[in-house]
C-alpha cells in the first residue's frame, strides 16, 4: 500500500476516507484535520489558555501533544483517582503524563483525590447506590466537577478533552436508543462557557480512535498502556465494539452518523440544550459554589460531605 | 539454573492478538492471516519491530507482529 501523498510505502490504511499514507504525511494530515475541525467549530484561537485534561492514556496524550506542536497556549490537568486494582493504575498513568510534560517543557497540575478527599474513587462509590461495583458513574461526576473546579480557578478561557470519534458516537448511539433529548442536546464538539463554566471544546470529536492511537505511536508518545480496570464490561465499550463492526461492513458509518446528528443539531432538532444551560446559571451550590441544577448542594457535595 | 530455548522454525511467524501468540505461515499476506484470526482490524493497529504496518504487507520469517487494541472506555 503507498502513500497517496508520495507513493512511499503507507504506515496507516484508512478505508472510511479512501486513504493510505506514510508516517510522514500521516503527521501532517492529522494535525490539519484537527486544525480544520478547531477552525469549522469555532473552538478557540491562539490567544486562548487552554487547559487539557490527561488521563496518562494514547488520546488525551496526543491531543496535548497536537495542540502543542500546532503552536496553541496550554497546561494539562491530570486527577489522580488513586484506581490501584492491583496494578498501580491511577498512579502508573499520572507518571505518564507527568513525563510527557517534562519532556516537553509543559505544565501539568495534578490533582490528587485522596489528598483533598480523604477517599479513593473506588472507596468513593462505595458508599453510593449508583457507583457500587461499578464507579464509572461517579467517576464521571468527580472528574467533571474537578475539572470545572480547575479551569474555572486558574482562569482558562478553554477547558480541551482527548474525546475522539468512537466516544461520540458511542454516546450518541447509547443516548439515541434511549431518546435522551437533553443528552443528545449536549453531545456537541463545543460547549460554549457559561456562568462557572470554561467553554469546553473536544478537538478530536471527528478523529477516529485508532487515527489518534496511530498518531501517539508515530510521534513517540509513551502512555499507559493499560486499560482502567472498571471498563471492562462496560457500556460504552459494548458500543464501540458494535459500531466497529458495522465500520468494518461499511466504512464512514460512524462518521456519518456523528456529522448527520451535527446537522440535525444545527437544525434544532433537540432544543433542550438552551433551557438546560440557562436553568445552570441561575442556581449555585451553597457550598462549592458551582452551578447546579438542584437547589440544594450540588451532587459532588452530597458526595463528598457524606463521608 | 536452567535456561529454555525455543528457536522458531525460519518459516514461522507470530502474531500477538488479545494477549495470546498464535503461529502463523511466513510469506503470506498479513490480510490473510487477520482473516483466519478473525481480527476486526478497524480496532486494531498492526506493529512490526516497533513499527506500524498496513495490512497488505508480507508476513516475514521470524516476524514477530503485534495487534495493538485501540478501543478504550469506560
Amino acid at each position: 500500500m503507498r502513500c497517496r501523498t508520495c507513493g512511499s510505502k503507507a504506515v496507516i490504511n484508512m478505508p472510511q476516507h479512501h486513504l493510505a499514507l506514510c508516517k510522514e504525511h500521516y503527521l501532517e494530515w492529522l494535525p490539519a484535520q484537527t486544525q480544520r475541525d478547531i477552525v469549522k467549530f469555532k473552538m478557540f484561537e491562539r490567544s486562548d489558555r487552554i487547559l487539557v485534561a490527561v488521563s496518562g492514556g494514547k488520546d488525551s496524550l496526543a491531543l496535548w501533544d497536537l495542540l502543542w506542536q500546532l503552536g496553541y497556549q496550554t497546561e494539562g490537568l491530570y486527577i489522580n483517582l488513586g484506581i490501584d486494582s492491583g496494578i498501580a493504575y491511577s498512579q502508573r498513568s499520572g507518571e505518564f503524563a507527568q513525563a510527557f510534560a517534562s519532556d516537553r517543557g509543559l505544565k501539568l497540575i495534578t490533582i490528587d483525590l485522596v489528598s483533598n478527599y480523604r477517599e479513593t474513587l473506588p472507596q468513593m462509590a462505595a458508599r453510593t447506590q449508583r457507583g457500587r461495583g461499578k464507579p464509572c458513574s461517579v467517576c464521571g461526576l468527580v472528574k467533571r466537577h474537578i475539572i470545572n473546579h480547575v479551569s474555572v480557578q486558574g482562569n482558562y478561557s478553554v477547558l480541551a478533552t482527548g474525546h475522539n470519534l468512537d466516544d461520540e458516537a458511542a454516546i450518541l448511539l447509547a443516548n439515541t436508543l434511549d431518546w435522551s433529548l437533553e443528552h443528545l442536546s449536549r453531545s456537541q464538539p463545543v460547549l460554549q462557557a457559561a456562568p462557572g463554566f470554561a467553554r469546553k471544546v473536544k478537538p478530536f470529536c471527528r478523529i477516529y480512535e485508532r487515527e489518534s492511537a496511530a498518531y501517539s505511536i508515530l510521534r513517540g508518545i509513551t502512555f499507559m498502556p493499560d486499560e482502567c480496570p472498571y471498563a471492562f464490561g462496560s457500556k460504552q465499550l459494548y458500543f464501540k465494539t458494535h459500531l466497529n463492526d458495522w465500520e468494518g461492513k461499511m466504512p464512514g458509518v460512524k462518521l456519518r452518523f456523528y456529522t448527520n446528528y451535527l446537522e440535525a443539531l444545527d437544525a434544532g432538532a433537540f432544543p433542550a440544550r438552551q433551557e438546560s444551560i440557562a436553568k445552570l446559571g441561575t442556581q449555585r451550590c451553597p457550598s462549592c459554589g458551582q452551578p447546579t441544577t438542584t437547589g440544594g448542594q450540588c451532587a459532588f457535595c452530597l458526595l463528598v460531605n457524606k463521608s | 539454573m536452567r535456561l529454555q530455548l525455543s528457536i522458531m522454525p525460519e518459516s514461522i511467524a507470530t502474531i500477538k492478538y488479545h494477549g495470546k501468540e498464535h503461529s502463523v505461515r511466513a510469506n503470506l499476506p498479513l490480510i490473510k492471516a487477520v482473516k483466519m484470526l478473525k481480527i476486526p482490524l478497524n480496532s486494531y493497529l498492526i506493529i512490526r519491530n516497533g513499527e506500524l504496518i498496513t495490512e497488505d504487507e508480507l508476513i516475514l520469517p521470524g516476524d514477530r507482529i503485534e495487534m495493538l487494541p485501540v478501543i478504550s472506555g469506560g
